[in-house]
This record gives structure tokens, C-alpha cells and sequence, in this order.
């Protein structure tokens, strides 16, 4: 049986996983799934804290979160599809049309 | 185990039943190729209605977890009412570049609800799955123009950092749910002891998500190329109404719950705030194109507001609510101008008075508002958030405040110079609707009648 402390450092390594390959990671549709990561990450602090502080709500967040997170990558998608249909880039660092 | 029966009185939501069901309904009948006016007209008679109906429904529901008292009807007003400015503009912008509106006013009506929700939630999965519907519904609005590149870079920017500073305050969310073992608000500050470093890092995070949506420096990399990309209506609504939520949200629960750790965000957000009034105001001037400089200038108002969170009194958290019903009007009306003239190029705005007068003389009403010019309401709330940092000892940080609103007169004056000391380039192509006329008028008298008889400011 593992305590607390593992699944939080689990779920911190996780999280800066996908802050790191959010950070670093050029492609747009990658920036998505490290976003997800993040999400997911979260989750398994939820999970735990509740698990051993015996509260439910903390297992409820997760089912929130969860839907959140879903429909974040449906707008996301929607929204990525809609730039590289109109101009075939998929990069972050190449969008540029905007001063900035 | 046992359930603990609590009252439901699902009657303190009816407004945003209401709402929903309303919101739902556009989005049905959009499939009915109605004429365009009705979609409009009807909602935003809907939505002037919902200020009564939401007035008539104070009180607490489910054991306190949603509340509708005295603050969050004053700023669901003000969302409602911003959102009833930001569909006169959409209407007529929409109509030049024929863009569905049955689209884009169920998505606007959407966001509204998300933040109507925001401003009541007491407990932090309402709060957070609000906060998403907002965004959710406010990414999907900068993208309307799907076929306009600067709006499709806009929409992934926006979406890509809205995302992540999502996924940082979830982060904080579960940190504080960790260390306190409750999500409801009210069990919190019983529970919430004064030095944990759990909850200290949850609380980083936390504020750190709100820095990010309120585009405050560092956090505000996002801002003038989304301002900027969006389409113009869509820029107005997304500078004015999501902040009010935001910080309204935000300033009750920093204020009222976290109150024991004031010492410790006050200091984050002072260094924070300082920063954004100087990236906000200093990078506005060189700016060429007005809906850059527009996005500049809301940057720099975040940081005169986040001046009255940091006083941290219930008097101050007025003092930002008021500042942002006003900032409302101001900022709005000027965006509105923007559309009726047609043009992002400051230096075309030369000579318009001799073209425009109207328009010429609100435009240069919102201006000296922005500023905070004596008779105009910009001056009134401004003082008030200064006034009130004033008494609880911050005066240095007032100093700076007003050294940065006296830069800032700079850029404002500067399109209110142009428009009246130059001689005109060109004749503009000007858009003028009813709709554009109607949200114009009521913007003029927000930010000039609320100046002189301040009655409905808190």
C-alpha cells in the first residue's frame, strides 16, 4: 500500500510533464494532448486526496473534470481544424498573421 | 451512510433555468432560417427581462452552495447588461460580413450564463465547470469568422493559454480541496488553517489562473494579438463582460476566504499589478492600429482594478464592482465607435469630426472616460478604488497608479487630437445601423450621466 505522498508526486511529475511539453512542444495538435496530461494529472490528485481523506467530493470533481476536459479538446480540435484548413500550418511558431 | 436532507429551493435559480432554457431554444430555431432581427431582437428582450426577473429571486440554494445575494445581482445586471450592448454590436457587424448570428448569439448567450452561474457559485466544482462553460463558450466566439485567418489565430492562441491557465488553477483547486478536505466555500474558512503550505501553493496556482484570464503581466501575452484577431463585437464583449465575472468571482473569494492568507496574495498581486499598469500603459503608445492599443489600454485597467482587490476590504471589493460597470460602458462604447467608422488604422481617424460629429464627440466622451477625466464616470470610479487604497495605507501604490493614468492620457487624447486638430485623410466608409446607434447612445449616457448623479454605483 502506497501513502499519499507517492500518488501526489505522481501526479506533480505527471503535471509538469505536460507543462514541459506544453511549453516546449511546437505542434498544435501535441499542445493538446499535454493539455489533456495536465487535466489527467490533476484527476489523480483528486483521487487520491479524496481516497485518503475519506471525502467523496473529490471523486465527484473528477467526473466534472473529466466532462470538462472533454469538451475542451472538442473545441480545441474545432478550433485547430478550422486554422490548418484555411492555412495548412499546424505550428505554433508559425502563425503569424497577427502583429506580436 | 446517512444523506443529510438539505433544501433544495431550486427557485432561487430560476433566472438561469430560465436562461438556459432560453439559450437552448435560439439554438433551435436558428435551424429555422427565421429573419435575423427576430433572433436578435428576441434575445436581447430576453435578456433585458431577465434583469427583472433575476431581481426578483434572492436567497441561498442548496445548502449554500449557490447564493443570489445583493452583490451577485448587482453584477449579473452588469453581465446582462454588458451582454445586451455586445449583441447590438454583433448584429450589425455580423450583417457587413454575413456571418450566420444564429451561430454566434446562442454561443454569446451561452458565456452569459456561465458567468450569471460564476458569480453565484459558493463551492468550487459550480465555480470551476461555470468558469469552463464561459471560456468554453468564449473561444468558440473569437473563432466565429471561421474563414478569416486572424481570427483562426486568434481563437488557438486564446484556446491554447485559456487551456493551460485552466489546467494551472484546477492544479491550485485540488491543492486547497487536499489540504482543507471541503469544496464548499463556507466549510473552507472554517477549516482553512492560517499557515499551510499546501494551501499556500494551491492558492499560488489558483491566482496565477486568474491573472491569466484577467490578462494581467506576465499572464497577458494573450491579450492584444486575441483583441486584435477577434472580430470587433466580439473584442468588446471579451474585454468588458468575462472580466466582470472574473473579478467578481475571484474578489469574494480571495476577500471573503482566503482573508488569512491576505498578507500573502496582497503581496503577489501588488508586484503584479504594478507591472501591468506599466507593460499595459507604456506599451499602448506606440501602437498604430486602435484595436492594439484598445487591447493595451484594458490591460492597464486590469491593473487599476486589481489596486482595489489588494485592499483586501469588502469597501474596496464595491469600489472594483463599480469600476467595472462603468469600465463596461466606456470600453464597449469605444469598440462600438471603432465598428461604426470602420477603420483600425489610428491615423485614418483624422479629421472624422468634420464627417461625423456624433460619433466624433461620443468617441471623444469614452475617451476622456478611459482617462478619467473629471466630469465623465471613468473619473468618479477610479477615484473611488484610489480612494479606498488610499485609507487602508497603500498610498505609493496610488503614486504610481496615477502617474501611469497620466501616461495614459497620452494615447487616449491622441485619437480625440486626430480627430479633431488634424485634417481628414479620407472619407470613411462608415456603417451606420440602428442597432450600432442605439448601443452608442446608451454607452454616451453610462459614462457621462453615472459621473454626474452616481446612484447605482455601490
Amino acid at each position: 500500500m502506497n501513502s499519499l505522498e507517492f500518488y501526489l508526486v505522481l501526479s506533480a511529475t505527471i503535471f509538469t510533464i505536460g507543462l514541459i511539453g506544453f511549453i516546449i512542444r511546437r505542434d498544435l495538435i501535441v499542445m493538446l494532448m499535454c493539455l489533456e496530461i495536465m487535466f489527467n494529472a490533476v484527476n489523480i490528485a483528486f483521487a487520491s486526496f479524496s481516497y485518503y481523506n475519506g471525502n467523496l467530493a473529490g471523486q465527484v470533481f473528477i467526473l466534472f473534470s473529466i466532462g470538462v476536459a472533454a469538451c475542451e479538446a472538442a473545441v480545441g480540435l474545432a478550433i485547430v481544424l478550422a486554422l490548418v484548413r484555411n492555412t495548412g500550418i499546424n505550428h505554433s511558431d508559425e502563425i503569424t498573421f497577427l502583429r506580436g | 451512510m446517512r444523506i443529510p436532507s438539505v433544501p433544495l429551493e431550486f427557485k432561487v435559480l430560476m433566472p438561469e433555468i430560465l436562461f438556459t432554457a432560453f439559450a437552448s431554444f435560439i439554438l433551435l430555431v436558428g435551424l429555422l432560417k427565421l429573419r435575423r432581427e427576430i433572433i436578435l431582437w428576441l434575445s436581447i428582450l430576453f435578456s433585458l427581462a431577465l434583469i427583472f426577473i433575476v431581481i426578483q429571486y434572492p436567497g441561498d440554494a442548496f445548502g449554500g452552495m449557490f447564493s443570489n445575494d445583493f452583490l451577485a445581482i448587482y453584477l449579473k445586471i452588469i453581465i446582462l447588461v454588458g451582454l445586451v450592448l455586445s449583441l447590438l454590436l454583433l448584429s450589425s457587424y455580423l450583417k457587413e460580413r454575413l456571418i450566420a448570428l444564429y451561430e454566434a448569439v446562442p454561443v454569446a448567450l451561452f458565456s452569459s450564463l456561465g458567468m450569471m452561474l460564476l458569480v453565484s457559485a459558493r463551492e468550487f466544482i459550480s465555480f470551476f465547470v461555470s468558469l469552463e462553460l464561459m471560456s468554453l463558450s468564449i473561444y468558440v466566439l473569437v473563432g466565429i469568422r471561421r474563414y478569416d485567418i486572424r481570427s483562426n489565430e486568434a481563437a488557438v492562441k486564446y484556446f491554447m493559454l485559456g487551456g493551460f491557465s485552466s489546467a494551472l488553477m484546477l492544479f491550485g483547486i485540488a491543492l486547497i480541496y487536499g489540504a482543507t478536505n471541503t469544496t464548499e466555500f463556507s466549510a473552507l474558512v472554517k477549516v482553512l488553517s492560517t499557515n499551510s503550505m499546501l494551501t499556500l501553493a494551491g492558492l499560488v496556482l489558483f491566482i496565477v489562473g486568474l491573472c491569466f484570464k484577467i490578462a494581467l503581466v506576465p499572464f497577458h501575452m494573450w491579450a492584444p494579438d486575441v483583441y486584435e484577431g477577434a472580430p470587433t463585437p466580439v473584442t468588446a464583449f471579451i474585454s468588458t463582460v468575462p472580466k466582470i465575472a472574473i473579478l467578481g468571482a475571484f474578489g469574494r473569494i480571495l476577500i471573503d476566504i482566503f482573508d488569512k492568507y491576505y498578507a500573502d496574495w496582497s503581496s503577489f498581486l501588488i508586484v503584479l499589478s504594478v507591472l501591468t499598469m506599466a507593460v499595459g500603459n507604456l506599451f499602448a503608445l506606440p501602437q498604430r492600429n486602435i484595436k492594439r492599443m484598445l487591447a493595451y489600454s484594458s490591460i492597464a485597467h486590469a491593473g487599476y482594478v486589481t489596486v482595489g482587490l489588494i485592499v483586501g476590504t469588502q469597501a474596496g471589493y464595491n469600489a472594483v464592482v463599480a469600476y467595472m460597470l462603468i469600465y463596461t460602458f466606456m470600453n464597449i462604447g469605444a469598440f462600438a465607435i471603432v465598428i461604426a467608422f470602420n477603420e483600425e488604422d489610428i491615423e485614418n481617424y483624422k479629421g472624422l469630426h468634420k464627417f461625423h460629429p456624433a460619433f466624433s464627440l461620443a468617441m471623444l466622451i469614452f475617451m476622456f472616460s478611459l482617462t478619467g477625466v473629471p466630469p465623465t464616470a471613468g473619473f468618479i470610479v477610479k477615484f473611488n478604488i484610489f480612494l479606498q487604497a488610499v485609507k487602508s495605507g497603500f498610498t505609493w501604490l496610488v503614486v504610481v497608479a496615477v502617474i501611469f493614468t497620466v501616461i495614459s492620457a497620452y494615447y487616449y487624447l491622441r485619437v480625440v487630437m486626430y480627430m479633431y486638430m488634424k485634417d481628414p485623410i479620407k472619407k470613411p466608409l462608415v456603417i451606420v445601423s440602428k442597432d450600432l446607434e442605439i448601443a452608442i447612445l446608451v454607452c454616451v449616457l453610462g459614462s457621462t450621466v453615472l459621473g454626474i448623479i452616481p446612484v447605482f454605483l455601490i
